[in-house]
């Protein structure tokens, strides 16, 4: 249950940042309870970096409020500066320092806190034991592999118990093998110290699979908070549609409604019909949107619901699949399918949009969920 | 609480440095409608601008001084350019050495330099004159180094390694494709050398010939010490002589001195002009360089033999004249061989004489004082400029290059003026060493501030923003942090400071208190008193000196990070940028 008073983790309220007459946030609010874990997704100049700077004190915010871990940082006046917020981050360079060991670096924020020298050793030692680096402490970054520097990064960022974790496009960079493995062990990393961490990335994946929410931002504004599964399968506007998952989209009119359900004519006449939270109604122009992948492929007599037919204009063999670029309604629609397929450009197909799997948005621009929504940690 | 304090005293800082910079010009501006010393106690009128002005000495000198700085800058800017596309695209032999041998030429002072080739090619009494009366029985003097040619050409050839420094980046950036796509054409060589290659470092050139005029016109030794004996008066020439004599009218001095200011503020905004349209077409592809360009054997051996004979006017001359004239006891040309006695005694007289020997200490001093004191200040101001968000960047950066465009006598004839015409300021400052190393920190601030600067804009912010987030403070990043990393760059800049201050003449000329003296002062003493043999032991011991200190603060900085070794690659990488000297 989120705490109205004095929020345990991280608690944001119309964050604004303006550059001169350039307005860069556009008071945007967001909640991560204790423990948390939230990624910022985005496209560049969405806001998402100026936001991670702002939580950490980098950077002082022209209105809102800010509180991490029960204390108020930012707002009414008060600005704690980044020395004194304890908020650890692991920068997309990792910033280690050329001069110091690996040792130095990890008791650096120790030292700061006037901590003893046999303390300070336990601690060091244990932060790198934690990411596996027990053993390379006098070594220096220039003897350190890329992986190995980042997580003597995380070690100095997690030493002194922050109360907040923030990691910039921490797998930005990697190549993929590496990238889920990393993505694991920071998992598991963060499960075991528990410490309220937020990600900065402009790669879905990364965002699906490691947070308990996703806040999706655009241009300064925050377009979506959801748990992932939420924002992958019911997006809530054409902009979270196509930038988390890349969705067919197709333009159509509303031509009937009950409950939940709508049905969409396409500009072919072919009707479909899908789930929608908007507060759409007969008459309304629509915009149907369907994940490619669950999109299926009919034989050419078969009967059923929100069926379609289009003409394949491309089939590009990508290895383990073949994937089509269809004409469908006049909008261009991508469909994968087996790698054996014998679809050629000019063939005549039916596809199925499954009603389950339909989602059906409102045009360009407005979202059609609230935008800020508590969510529950379990 | 301490944040306020330590923010207050980088205040304090600034505007002393700010105040260093801007009162002595002040100074000088409001003297020279005065025509009494004491600050705003007479009326102000243009009497003296206009007495400057229709006195034809003056015109003549104004003439002297855009002959002579433009001659020079664009002879140098020549050789320069021609040493350095040498060196790039032709393959001329021994290519490694002949590299570094137009750079050898700035180590050398121009105190050591421009007596030199005085010993050379004086009239009548000049080596190599004589060498050719003898040799070639050549009866009148061919070369008069006493003249606006020998002028033009003294300054030539000592600025054009800065000329050398600049023109290597771009000819060396040039792709080779865009020479080959030309000659693929069906241009010849020559042809494609003057249609593309030319173009491309025009901007480049630009830039070049307007630094160098900025600083030949701001440049004291060659001026003084050979215009002044030809007969050849510069604006130089004149204020040194306004100052120098008791007779004439300080009022005036520092009305010329504005002047003065005025010429090279304009060239400094021409510069800048110039360099802010600089396209950068030269493109870094890596790919093709234009290395060995030129084959063909006799342009080879003839770009090899003028980058030959350069470095021997140019350095070896000079240093063999040098080392040769402090060995005899006396300097006498006129009976035929001046070397056929040759002691050591002159080098004796260097450290047994009370004057000479404590020029040398005070010099140690006052140049390890300045080192220091200029790479505080810079550092200061570099480190507001670039890496803090406060409101007063673009002023510190301002006050950290502001003195380019002023030449260092006059500077100092400011600070002197400053110090006599306000009361109570003389009774303090006057006659202390103080003066000169202010006067010698605010000179060579820009210098330093373009070290620091582009080393510490090669320190990522996110290092910084680390050391903050771990919890420091800035006193404590800076100090943890950003020192550390910049080291080598700090003890680049402090050394070249050094090196600098030991041979600073114009700087310090009319701020030297009676009882001291300095190398340069002492050398200058004896350049005029005809004093050949001791000049050149002194400046020898004076070339030498410095080295040796670099080298004594470079091991020792070695020494105390074993670990930079393992450390790897440093972080900043240091450019070794055109030094800005007399010559």
């Amino acid at each position: 249950m989120p705490d109205t008073e004095t929020p345990a983790g991280v608690r944001v309220t119309n964050l604004t940042r303006r550059y001169g007459s350039n307005t860069v946030l556009h008071g945007i609010s967001f909640d991560i309870p204790q423990g948390g874990v939230c990624t910022l997704l985005g496209a560049s100049g969405s806001g998402k970096t100026t936001t991670l700077r702002l939580l950490a004190g980098l950077d002082r915010p022209d209105g809102g409020e800010v509180w991490i871990a029960g204390r108020q940082v930012a707002g009414d006046g008060l600005l704690i500066p980044a020395e004194k917020r304890e908020v650890g981050l692991l920068f997309q360079s990792y910033a280690l320092w050329p001069h110091m060991t690996v040792f130095d670096q990890i008791s650096y924020p120790l030292k700061l806190r006037r901590m003893g020298k046999a303390e300070i050793a336990k601690a060091v030692q244990g932060a790198a034991d934690m990411v596996g680096l027990g053993h390379l402490l006098d070594r220096y970054p220039a003897q350190l592999s890329g992986g190995q520097q980042q997580r003597v990064g995380l070690a100095r960022a997690l030493v002194f118990g922050p109360g907040l974790l923030l990691l910039d496009e921490p797998l930005s960079g990697l190549d993929a093998a590496l990238r889920r493995q990393t993505r694991l062990e920071l998992e598991q990393l963060q499960q075991r110290v528990k410490v309220t961490t937020v990600y900065v990335t402009h790669d879905q994946e990364e965002a699906m699979s490691v947070s308990d929410i996703v806040v999706v931002m655009s241009e300064g504004a925050i377009v979506s908070i959801a748990p992932p599964r939420e924002i992958y399968d019911r997006p809530n506007s054409v902009y979270v549609a196509s930038f988390v998952g890349a969705s067919n989209l197709l333009d159509g009119q509303v031509i009937d409604r009950s409950g939940d359900q709508v049905v969409v004519r396409l500009a072919d006449g072919a009707t479909v019909r899908g789930y929608t939270a908007a507060a759409l109604t007969v008459g309304d122009a629509a915009v149907v949107a369907i994940k490619p992948m669950d999109v299926l492929v009919r034989g050419e007599g078969e009967t059923g619901e929100n069926l379609c037919d289009a003409a394949v204009t491309s089939a590009t063999y990508l290895g383990p699949q073949v994937e089509l670029m269809l004409d469908l309604a006049g909008s261009e629609f991508r469909v994968p399918v087996q790698r054996w397929s014998l679809l050629e450009p000019g063939n005549p197909v039916r596809v199925q949009l499954p009603a389950e799997r339909v989602t059906v948005l409102p045009p360009d621009g407005t979202p059609s969920a609230k935008l800020t929504k508590p969510i529950e940690k379990d | 609480m301490l944040r306020r304090l330590s923010q207050l005293g980088v205040v304090v800082v600034v505007l002393a440095l700010a105040a260093a910079v801007t009162i002595p010009i002040a100074c000088l501006v409001i003297l020279g409608l005065q025509s009494v010393l004491g600050l705003l106690q007479g009326d102000l009128s243009f009497a003296n601008y206009s007495a400057l002005l229709h006195d034809s000495g003056t015109r003549t000198a104004l003439l002297n001084t855009v002959i002579f700085t433009a001659g020079g800058a664009m002879l140098a800017v020549l050789l320069g350019t021609v040493m350095a596309w040498a060196v790039t695209s032709v393959r001329i032999p021994a290519r490694g050495l002949f590299r570094i041998l137009p750079i050898c030429v700035l180590i050398l002072p121009p105190l050591v330099k421009d007596p030199a080739w005085v010993i050379l090619f004086s009239p009548k009494t000049g080596l190599v004159n004589m060498m050719l009366h003898d040799v070639f029985g050549i009866q009148h003097s061919v070369f008069n180094v006493f003249s606006m040619y020998g002028m033009i050409t003294v300054v030539g050839v000592f600025s054009a390694p800065m000329a050398y420094i600049i023109m290597l980046t771009p000819l060396e950036g040039i792709d080779r494709s865009f020479i080959d796509a030309s000659r693929m054409s069906g241009s010849p060589l020559h042809k494609t050398l003057f249609k593309v290659v030319l173009p491309m470092i025009r901007p480049a050139l630009l830039s070049a010939v307007t630094l160098l005029v900025i600083v030949i016109a701001s440049a004291f030794e060659t001026p003084v010490i050979i215009g002044t004996p030809g007969g050849i008066s510069t604006f130089m020439s004149q204020v040194y002589q306004l100052m120098n004599s008791p007779l004439s009218s300080q009022n005036i001095a520092a009305a010329q001195g504005t002047l003065y200011v005025l010429l090279t503020g304009i060239m400094v905004v021409l510069y800048l002009m110039a360099t802010r349209n600089e396209r950068r077409f030269v493109a870094i592809s890596g790919r093709g360089h234009i290395h060995d360009l030129i084959e063909t054997r006799w342009v080879r051996y003839l770009m090899g033999a003028f980058v030959a004979i350069y470095s021997l006017f140019g350095f070896i001359g000079p240093l063999v004249v040098t080392i040769m004239t402090s060995l005899v006891p006396f300097y006498s040309a006129v009976n035929g061989n001046p070397f056929h006695r040759l002691t050591f005694s002159n080098y004796e007289q260097v450290f047994t004489t009370r004057d000479v020997f404590d020029g040398i200490v005070t010099s140690t001093i006052v140049g390890a004082v300045v080192s220091i004191g200029v790479v505080l200040a810079a550092g200061l101001l570099a480190f507001v400029t670039l890496k803090s968000r406060s409101r007063f960047r673009r002023v510190c950066e301002v006050i950290a290059m502001a003195p380019i465009a002023v030449p260092a006598l006059v500077y100092s004839v400011g600070l002197l003026l400053t110090v006599l015409s306000i009361p109570g300021l003389a009774a303090i400052a006057y006659g202390t060493k103080a003066l000169m190393v202010v006067a010698e920190v605010i000179v060579f601030l820009p210098i330093t501030m373009r070290v620091l600067s582009s080393a510490l804009i090669q320190v990522q912010d996110e290092l910084l923003e680390a050391s903050t987030l771990s919890g420091a403070g800035v006193g404590r990043t800076i100090r943890s942090i950003l020192v550390p990393i910049l080291k080598p760059a700090i003890l680049y800049a402090a050394s070249v400071v050094f090196v600098f201050s030991y041979r600073e003449l114009g700087a310090i000329i009319f701020l030297v208190p009676n009882n001291t003296s300095v190398v340069p002062n002492v050398s200058f003493t004896f350049y005029i008193s005809g004093g050949y043999p001791m000049l050149s032991a002194l400046n020898i011991v004076a070339l030498v000196i410095p080295l040796l200190m670099v080298y004594l603060l470079v091991t020792l900085a070695r020494l105390g990070s074993r670990s930079s070794e393992r450390a790897g690659r440093p972080v900043v990488s240091i450019r070794p940028i055109p030094v800005a000297e007399g010559q």
